[in-house]
């Protein structure tokens, strides 16, 4: 009984800090690293792609767009543009993972990079940054979900990986606050890394 | 006594949580019809037949690959690789939609909505093959159990399907079924998709055996 009581007290003090640093937490993992950390843009155009046809990577993909817009120097892509230089858009493309269920099984050499580099060389973009987002896992049928993400940045002119990004995201809340905040995480690291940010305007 | 009245009330948690998790499984599909035919009296030719994935989900192409593998095997059917269905098929696998309202627990739902059919018809065409099986996973659920001495975690499956006779496009079949894998401490070690593998192997084995007692395929 005592060795019960024990664990269950331990159980109790990890629920009560588990609660205790949700409510001060932000609801969104974003990590966008450099490849280089010299990296130098050779360029100013980017389009955002989503990696599957699942909906919630579209629509992930339209937000990081539209904020990218806002917060960089870059010239982003429409989705008009990018729709009408692929067909079909949205379509799958091979991502760097192994299997994704309930997580993304990450194995960065998995992407199919020659895919990804014919679809940079039709878009004609300097940039290329595609984004899986392919599940939502939700827990005892909880409306709030949550979306792992993971992307890739291709420089032309190979395509070649000049950066990844390790995303995981909360979802399912009213108005979709949590996922914004993530999204605007997302454009900030992506745009002063690559040295593209708005404030460095001059 | 501060340590046998927090017993009780944790024992009454965990029982509420089981209970809750035990009904949420319900709820979200425990039906288990691996290969129900809509007509017993049906007649089979074992003739020709290709298994596809109604979808490019990973697990929905792994289970048409499993069920594939298992008719070769244990079926008098001519079964299509899903190597020469892919020659055969640009942008195999075809994305057949799949009826979200069909409801837990029908026994012979039919899978896709009547605008496919000239989807579906339109591979079988290039197959040339006397039935089509296409085959969808709905979804993969982890479920944790906790009782008094431990609990276990699990990963279902939740495989759909029709079989569809040519000429004329009549579905035969129909599966709405259900199998798990529970996770053991090898977990760690193993692939993150392992145990949901396991399940969809599992899930083909006894789609595959009922298939061939309906069809009396069995070699």
């Amino acid at each position: 009984m005592k060795h019960w009581f024990g664990s269950r007290a331990v159980l109790a003090i990890l629920g009560l800090l588990a609660i205790v640093s949700s409510a001060g937490c932000t609801h969104y993992y974003v990590a966008f690293n450099l490849n280089d950390e010299q990296f130098k843009p050779k360029g100013t155009s980017i389009a955002v792609i989503s990696g599957t046809k699942e909906p919630q990577n579209v629509a992930l993909v339209q937000m990081v767009s539209d904020t990218l817009r806002k917060k960089s120097r870059y010239h982003v892509a429409s989705a008009a543009q990018i729709s009408s230089a692929i067909a079909p858009y949205p379509q799958t493309i091979k991502g760097p993972y192994k299997s994704a269920y309930f997580s993304l099984d990450v194995d960065w050499d998995l992407s199919d990079r020659q895919k990804i580099a014919g679809i940079q060389r039709t878009l004609g973009v300097d940039y290329l940054y595609v984004i899986w987002a392919p599940i939502q896992v939700s827990s005892d049928g909880n409306a709030m979900r949550s979306m792992p993400a993971i992307a890739q940045l291709f420089e032309k002119p190979n395509s070649q990986e000049v950066a990844k990004t390790d995303l995981a995201f909360v979802v399912g809340d009213e108005g979709g606050v949590y996922l914004k905040e993530g999204v605007e995480e997302l454009a900030r690291q992506l745009a002063e890394q690559t040295k593209m940010a708005v404030a460095a305007k001059k | 006594m501060q340590a046998g009245n927090s017993g009780t009330l944790l024992h009454g948690a965990k029982t509420v949580v089981s209970a809750v998790v035990l009904l949420a499984l319900a709820a979200c599909g425990s039906t288990n019809y691996p290969f129900n035919p809509m007509d017993k009296g049906q007649t089979y030719r074992p003739t020709s037949i290709a298994v596809i994935s109604g979808s490019e989900e990973a697990s929905s192409v792994k289970l048409a690959g499993f069920i594939t593998d298992g008719l070769s095997k244990k079926s008098t059917f001519h079964v299509m690789s899903q190597q020469d269905i892919a020659k055969r098929i640009p942008n195999y696998p075809a994305d057949i939609a799949i009826n979200t309202k069909v409801k837990e627990g029908e026994e012979k739902p039919i899978w896709f909505p009547s605008a496919e059919k000239a989807k579906l018809s339109a591979i079988q065409a290039k197959l040339k093959v006397d039935y089509l099986y296409v085959v969808w996973n709905r979804f993969v659920r982890r479920v944790t159990v906790t009782g008094n001495y431990g609990g276990s975690t699990t990963d279902y499956v939740y495989p759909a399907g029709n079989l569809i006779e040519y000429p004329g496009g009549k579905v035969l079949a129909s599966t709405m079924s259900v199998a798990g894998s529970e996770l053991s401490p090898l977990a760690l070690f193993r692939d993150k998709d392992y145990y949901i593998v396991d399940a969809l192997k599992d899930a083909s084995s006894d789609i595959v055996d009922e298939f061939t007692d309906v069809t009396k395929s069995r070699q």
